[in-house]
């Protein structure tokens, strides 16, 4: 035998025995750590850093293995389903999933759980989660924040509400403002809404030109929610190049360092903290124990809405300096 | 028989000009000076522009699209875009694309925002450190555009996922975060995010890098040069043009016009986002292309670019005014570019046959 050949088998043999070794050994479960698939939005859209932020957290917490993959909002049905299936095929020990678009992903949790992977569903699809199988849900309604919404403003004064939604055709956006309109219209105002086209979603300047047009050819509002805080200091900044700042009461969700200020300078009413963070914290806990113990808390558990405004700004403030990343991005 | 005016002219023009060229004004003052502006490459952008402004002035005029604040809106609008569109139609006059810039915009505003704002520095500090990158991005793509000779268009296509990913990455590992505030103070904020009544200073970059575009293009060897880059870059590199070094500095403008436009955009809203000047891709060369510059290269002005650029900001903003379906914008800007090229196509073939 040729000896340049043996030597090749004999190292491809110890390759293969190397690699295989592991698989080889029964491999007792607690020593390996669970693995968490965490299926959630991406970190260009400042809504997730600080959800991506209490995930890792958590993870490290707990010596849990986490593997976050995220969806591509331009492309969002077509990454929805892909995503799920890359975590179905890891087999992880648990799926947490924020369900966004749920006609796509509704069926991945349902074949999921069959596999036997259980799903937590985390942020979004609060009405769907139990019908698919999924033991627990962490994160707040959609509409509900459109309603703490309505009151706060129509409290502040307002007659005619403006609600501006930046992704259009975003059915947890739409949502928001479906739960505002319906709110407004049981407490005798009215509503209106403004999808502002895809191409200005992150430009600033146009937006805030684009909600001044709006309000300059639709006198009668005197309100503007806004679902994150770049829109809503793009609606303050229009507020007050139209020299209506006092007369339009402007509220909006997320929070952001200028967002902030402008409640405390009084130009924001108030801020929607929905606390992504602990979607991403609990997600990752709730999972772990129910892939531990088999224990889960009972119902949806609410991590939002939560308003910020005059009263506790200083506080949330404080935090908001000393932990970067954990109430919204610095 | 009484020749017609038409034949007259060409019958008298061409003899004119093959013999003394210096001489030639005896046709030029038979053709009327309406062809004469029609036969110039900003005349699509002009009437764009003006035909958009009277429709939404009429249409609009009592929502509020006549007041100052209105006027401010498509202004600033255009001078946005303008300042972008001007780099990318030059470019485009040269042959080449580039589909980087949204992203360049995007990345500056994230190198601002950090220094500024996660790390506290002067402002001026975030500014310098994101027009060196912006300028090294566009030496990068400029570079391996003339030495590989590969479509500039799938060039920066890939610099673009490049700059986008990679700034995304790099900031998520210094600061946790996409989308970050942005501290503006003292000289950084006058130049950057000052407001004169409602028009912002953008205005004024726009006005000023519209000048010496126009200077550069009609004056000076270099504007020569790159209607020759764009024309026929064989024939310019036998004549002796610098076509490398052409196509690297247009590259390198439009990589600095990006990272002015993220400039003035983050220190204004005090907020950086990856995600910003995205639509510039589309945009820059619709404004470019509605103002007279030929996709094919070598044809097109910098004060055409002007005019797409208005024509853009008076239509994206009239539809608000009007309580339109707001991507019903971008239906009319696509129109109108189908429009603007249409016309253009025929002005020029008109100009080849009556010069």
């Amino acid at each position: 035998m040729n000896l340049k050949l043996a030597r090749h088998f004999l190292l491809g043999i110890g390759a293969t025995a190397l690699a295989a070794a592991p698989l080889a050994s029964p491999g007792k479960a607690e020593d390996r750590p669970i693995s968490i698939a965490f299926v959630s939005g991406p970190l260009n859209d400042s809504f997730f850093p600080p959800l991506y932020q209490g995930a890792q957290d958590a993870a490290k917490a707990l010596g849990v293995k986490l593997n976050y993959i995220p969806i591509d909002e331009a492309d969002i049905e077509a990454t929805s389903a892909r995503t799920m299936q890359t975590a179905i095929a890891q087999k992880p020990d648990a799926i947490v999933v924020g369900d966004f678009v749920t006609s796509v992903v509704d069926p991945y949790i349902k074949q999921a759980v069959a596999a036997g992977i259980p799903v937590y569903v985390d942020q979004s699809g609060q009405d769907q989660w139990q019908a698919d199988g999924a033991f627990g849900f962490v994160g707040q309604q959609g509409p509900e924040v459109g309603k703490v919404a309505a009151e706060r403003l129509i409290k502040a004064g307002s007659k005619n509400i403006l609600c501006v939604i930046n992704v259009p055709g975003n059915p947890y956006l739409q949502a928001i403002c479906k739960g505002l309109a319906e709110k407004s219209k049981e407490l005798g105002a009215t509503s209106s809404n403004l999808e502002l086209p895809t191409a200005d979603s992150t430009d600033q300047g146009k937006v805030s030109r684009d909600i001044g047009a709006y309000l300059q050819s639709h006198r009668g509002v005197d309100a503007i929610f806004t679902e994150n805080a770049a829109v809503g200091t793009a609606a303050t900044a229009a507020v007050e190049a139209a020299q209506m700042t006092g007369k339009v009461h402007v509220g909006t969700m997320e929070i952001s360092r200028v967002a902030l200020q402008q409640i405390q300078n009084g130009k924001l009413d108030f801020l929607v903290n929905e606390q992504p963070y602990l979607d991403g914290y609990f997600g990752v806990v709730f999972a772990t124990l129910y892939v531990k113990y088999g224990l889960a808390p009972v119902g949806p558990v609410a991590t939002g809405p939560s308003i910020v405004d005059k009263k506790n700004i200083d506080k949330i403030l404080k935090v908001f300096d000393t932990y970067p990343n954990v109430i919204g991005s610095k | 028989m009484l020749a017609s005016p038409d034949q007259t002219n060409i019958a008298e023009a061409r003899p004119a000009e093959s013999f003394d060229d210096a001489a030639s004004t005896e046709p030029v003052r038979r053709r009327s000076r309406l062809t004469g502006f029609l036969l110039r490459p900003e005349a699509g952008g002009v009437v764009s522009a003006l035909l958009v402004f009277i429709f939404f002035a009429i249409a609009a005029g009592q929502n509020g699209f006549l007041t100052v604040l209105g006027t401010a809106n498509w202004l600033d609008t255009a001078s946005d875009l303008g300042i972008i569109a001007l780099p990318v139609g030059m470019l485009m006059i040269g042959g080449e694309f580039d589909l980087s810039v949204g992203s360049v915009v995007g990345a500056s505003s994230m190198i601002v925002a950090i220094c500024s704002g996660y790390y506290s520095l002067n402002p001026w500090i975030g500014v310098a450190i994101a027009f060196a990158f912006a300028a090294a991005v566009g030496v990068a793509n400029g570079l391996i555009v003339v030495r590989t000779r590969l479509p500039s268009f799938i060039v920066t296509l890939a610099t673009m996922l490049m700059v986008m990913g990679g700034m995304l990455g790099a900031s998520i590992a210094l600061t946790g975060s996409s989308s970050l505030s942005a501290v503006p103070s003292g000289s950084a904020q006058a130049v950057f995010a000052s407001n004169l009544l409602q028009f912002h200073i953008s205005i004024v970059h726009w006005l000023v890098l519209t000048a010496i575009a126009a200077y550069v293009m009609q004056r000076t060897a270099f504007g020569n040069w790159v209607y020759a880059t764009g024309g026929n870059s064989v024939t310019a590199r036998l004549a002796g043009v610098p076509v490398d070094r052409v196509k690297i500095i247009l590259f390198v403008c439009t990589a600095l016009a990006a990272a002015l436009s993220a400039a003035n955009e983050t220190l204004t809203f005090q907020n950086g986002n990856i995600t910003l000047g995205s639509q510039y891709v589309f945009t820059g060369i619709a404004a470019a292309v509605i103002g007279g510059v030929l996709l094919t290269g070598g044809y097109g002005s910098p004060v055409g670019t002007v005019f797409g650029s208005l024509t853009y900001g008076i239509v994206s903003l009239g539809v608000f005014f009007l309580g339109w379906n707001a991507d019903l914008a971008n239906f009319f800007v696509g129109l109108l570019l189908l429009l603007a090229v249409l016309a253009n196509h025929r002005l020029r073939q008109l100009a080849m046959g009556r010069a």
